[in-house]
């Protein structure tokens, strides 16, 4: 009995001594500012404020605090908090100031630690949580098509033209989830739908070749997508949304004579506990689609834990993984019936499930070292359900262990090494194994005011099942020079290369009449570049941004007919060379009611080989996205134009597997979204209208394969 | 007041956006030195469960007997109508299923939309069932005829598939 006594005494005063802090974060009109940054700063712990400005503490102990908040655009503000403020509940009002100066935003990735975005030596874009958040898309390719100096052809990224649309080529951007590369092991593809966009933070896109520090698949460029923090109050997101293709603009594309429908659910949860958070959503989208057999069913699941050792010291573990049940729409019938595919091909199907393990490991040794770690697992396995019954499952191990350095305040050093191990087993892509290793450096200097010099050095050693040992050394080295506030001016060249995937070296199949072999004999795509780029705010609502470059291809590949045999393989064909420019205006107005961004890109392709232009390489591309925020509303609208490409798979074409293929315009599509929040009951509540192709307008992005055709979403969110 | 403004601008501007459509790409238009026909079939009712193939066929000759469904008789066959689909548009000269079934000048006596269980294409009679015929002028006592003339298409051959009232079955 004395013992009960005492736990309930023990337990009465353990409790008494925790409790909540809350605050409320409003503009200078009063209305609420989402995804303000709350930090307590005793306990060393963040808080994010809701939808409607709200940011909570929970579990707290009872003592004096200090909070400040931050959030982009604003002046940050500090509030102190006393015991009693605790006890009583009571919520702290905190209204923020719009700063007169743009803040500069601050980049994670770039050079795998945080920098400022100004004084980096590479063309860096930065598609924030707010840009990203207004935005209802199937996957995240649909965002990455309105940045400036990109461009999409299908599922194929492009960064400056360094690729175009070669079926079963690997990618040429290194794409990353918290630094963690998401090529799949056999065909080296970006398989976007797997990808959590609604627990993305912010996306990083770097324009240019990026091998001195990332190795292989970074020759045309680095995206690194950031999740979000796990909240530290418990924190439920859902998400729905349900809409319908429009009728096809001409009678005999209408295939079906509906309204074509897709649909998708999110449900996600965060929370934490002291040291430790957890999130998981849970996503399953649906398309009947707007062409025959290009439907699909998808559930992504995605699972985060972090475990904070110390306040230096952290421990996470991430899990995504998509499995999808979709049609395979390859090339039209013809022209005449666009949305439907050749009769050979009909009814195909492919069955996958995708999933990515990641570990990683932060730890702030002392105040001038930090050491990271990066383990990661990548397992594919798809079938394809039609005749041919090709299948493929791969496994890609990577390990990588990084150290940063501060010696002083002018030099930082960054060094690591990286080794991965990637098994294919596949009937199609035969049972090959991959191993490689590499090892970096890069040094950062700013003894000299205002100038940051940059210079890096990777070395990789690939080695393919059957292939000999391939070497590559990938120099870097970058300078940026602050005039002012208002100009900052970088230059910076290097070398980079991509080794082939295995599927590129191992392919043997039949598709679409065409017989396609292996070639052994294939080698690293490698490239030298140089750029130069100039950013200017003239005043504090302004912003422009050129860069020119040029960037020389060697052995790059692509799809080529043996004459001996007449069969198709992957190879080392083309000598190119790029030259180039983009002009990126940024401008805000109203304090910020309004954000645009303008973007224009030139491009100079040649296939010096062959003597022509490189396929699928648009030689104007220009990018306007409007962002308009009136109270609760909000108003997106993003447009691009992408002129006609010159050159295109006239192999396909000539050999009649693509009728009418030659037909082809230039790319003129706007999407726009409208989003009303609704604030005054418990939960709040976002509404949002989603209108994609607004003018219906028809156009493709590799031959034969109509791009969607307007459609129309209306979507929900609930945050509690 | 200033919401009521915003709000009316806003459906002024989708009422512009909806009201402008498309441009861009566009399909090649029917050869009209060749000969031809078009129209549009309508389903109605649900598909059944299992069906792997419909087809639009015509006969230059009238089913009266078994032996009439046989392949020097079938002028046409199109391309695979898709499953599930609650309309079909189609020309002749777009949507044949292969080369060989090019429509010369002449008559036509039997024109109907058949489905298979089978995914192969089978030529016997008793893998086909009619489930929509071709009925010119409204008459529906007997499947409709129609003419194809030189250098002409043949519009409006349109077809009501009724899945809960299917057509007689021609000789089996």
């Amino acid at each position: 009995m004395k013992y009960i006594l005492f736990f309930i005494l023990f337990t009465g005063i353990t409790f008494a001594q925790f409790g909540n802090i809350s605050g409320e974060v409003t503009d200078e009109n009063g209305l609420p500012v989402t995804g303000a940054r709350a930090s307590l700063t005793e306990l060393n712990t963040n808080a994010t404020s809701n939808l409607r400005g709200v940011f909570t503490f929970s579990g707290v102990p009872l003592q004096d605090y200090t909070i400040i908040i931050t959030s982009l655009g604003y002046h940050p503000d500090t509030v102190r908090v006393k015991i009693s403020d605790i006890e009583s509940g009571k919520i702290h009002q905190v209204r923020l100031v719009s700063v007169e100066v743009v803040t500069a935003p601050v980049m994670v990735s770039a050079m795998k630690y945080k920098h400022a975005i100004d004084a980096l030596p590479y063309a860096t874009e930065l598609l924030s949580h707010s840009y990203l958040n207004a935005r209802t898309v199937q996957s995240v390719d649909d965002v990455l098509r309105s940045v400036p100096g990109v461009n999409i052809t299908l599922d194929q990224v492009s960064i400056r033209g360094s690729s175009g649309y070669s079926r079963g080529a690997g990618t040429r951007v290194m794409t990353a989830l918290d630094g963690i590369p998401l090529y799949t092991g056999d065909t080296g593809e970006i398989i976007w739908e797997m990808i959590p966009f609604y627990d993305l933070e912010n996306v990083e896109i770097v324009k240019g070749p990026a091998s001195s520090l990332y190795g292989s698949t970074a020759i045309g460029g680095v995206i690194n997508m950031q999740t979000r923090d796990i909240t530290t109050e418990g924190l439920t997101i859902l998400k729905t949304f349900y809409g319908l293709y429009d009728k096809p603009s001409h009678s005999q594309w209408d295939w079906s004579g509906q309204y074509r429908a897709f649909s998708g659910v999110t449900v996600s949860h965060s929370n934490s506990i002291p040291n430790f958070g957890y999130s998981v959503s849970l996503k399953n989208q649906t398309s009947q689609g707007y062409r025959l057999d290009d439907y699909y069913k998808r559930l992504t699941g995605y699972f985060k834990v972090k475990y904070n050792f110390s306040e230096y010291t952290n421990m996470s573990f991430f899990s995504s993984s998509l499995d999808q049940y979709r049609g395979n729409f390859i090339y039209w019938k013809d022209s005449r019936n666009a949305l439907v595919p050749r009769e050979e091909d009909r009814d195909q199907r492919v069955n996958s499930f995708r999933s990515i393990n990641a570990l990683l490991f932060d730890s702030q040794l002392s105040s001038s070292l930090f050491l990271g770690f990066r383990s990661s697992h990548y397992h594919t396995d798809w079938r394809d359900e039609s005749v041919s019954a090709n299948r493929s499952v791969s496994n890609l191990l990577r390990n990588e262990v990084f150290l940063a350095s501060d010696l002083g305040e002018e030099i930082k050093i960054l060094s690591g090494a990286e080794i991965l191990t990637g098994v294919v087993r596949s009937n199609i892509f035969s049972n090959p194994t991959s191993t490689g290793i590499g090892a970096y450096s890069q040094v950062e200097y700013k003894g000299i005011s205002d100038l940051t010099s940059v210079a890096g050095l990777r070395y990789d050693r690939n080695k393919a099942s059957g292939l000999d040992v391939v070497d590559n050394i990938s120099p870097r080295i970058g300078i940026n020079y602050k005039q002012d506030q208002s100009i900052y001016y970088r230059l910076n060249a290097g070398t980079a290369f991509r080794a082939p995937t295995l599927a590129e070296i191992y392919t043997t199949t039949n598709a679409s009449g065409v017989v396609i072999k292996a070639n052994p004999g294939l080698k690293p795509e490698k490239s030298a570049s140089y750029e130069a780029g100039i950013l200017f705010r003239p005043n504090n609502i302004l912003e422009f941004d050129l860069s020119i470059y040029r960037n020389d291809y060697e052995g790059l590949i692509e799809p080529e007919v043996d004459l001996t045999d007449g069969k198709v393989r992957l190879n080392n064909v083309a000598e190119a060379r790029i030259i180039g420019a983009d002009i990126v205006v940024k401008g805000r107005y109203l304090l910020d009611r309004v954000t645009y961004t303008l973007g224009y890109t030139w491009l100079d392709t040649k296939d010096i080989t062959r003597n022509k232009e490189l396929k699928y390489r648009p030689k104007h591309l220009v990018n306007f996205n409007l962002r308009f925020k009136y109270g609760n509303f909000e108003l997106h609208l993003d447009s691009r134009f992408a002129s006609k490409v010159k050159e295109i798979d006239n192999e396909l074409i000539e050999l009649g597997i693509v009728k009418e293929g030659d037909k082809r315009v230039p790319v003129v599509v706007s999407n726009a979204g409208l989003n009303y929040t609704i604030l005054k009951w418990e939960v709040p509540v976002r509404l949002n209208l989603t209108v994609n192709n607004i003018f219906n307008y028809n156009y493709v992005e590799i031959i034969g394969n109509l791009a969607p055709i307007r459609n129309i979403s209306l979507g929900v969110e609930l945050l509690y | 007041m200033k919401s009521k403004k915003l709000i009316l601008f806003i459906a002024y501007f989708s009422l512009v956006i909806f009201t402008s459509c498309g441009g861009g790409l566009e399909p090649s238009g029917p050869v009209t030195e060749l000969p031809g026909f078009s129209g549009k079939v309508t389903f109605v009712g649900d598909w059944p469960e299992g069906i792997q193939r419909a087809h639009l066929v015509v006969f230059r000759n009238p089913l009266n007997t078994v032996g009439d469904f046989n392949p020097l008789n079938l002028a046409f066959v199109g391309d695979s109508i898709p499953i599930g689909a609650s309309s079909y548009s189609y020309d002749s000269q777009a949507n044949r299923l292969a080369d060989i079934f090019e429509i010369t000048p002449g008559d036509y006596s039997y024109t109907a939309v058949a489905i298979s269980y089978s995914a192969e294409i089978l030529l016997d009679r008793s893998s086909w069932y009619v489930i929509g015929v071709y009925y010119a002028n409204s008459d529906t006592t007997a499947p409709g005829k129609f003419s194809v003339f030189e250098k002409s298409i043949t519009k409006n051959i349109d077809i009501i598939c009724d899945f809960n009232n299917p057509p007689p079955q021609p000789p089996e």
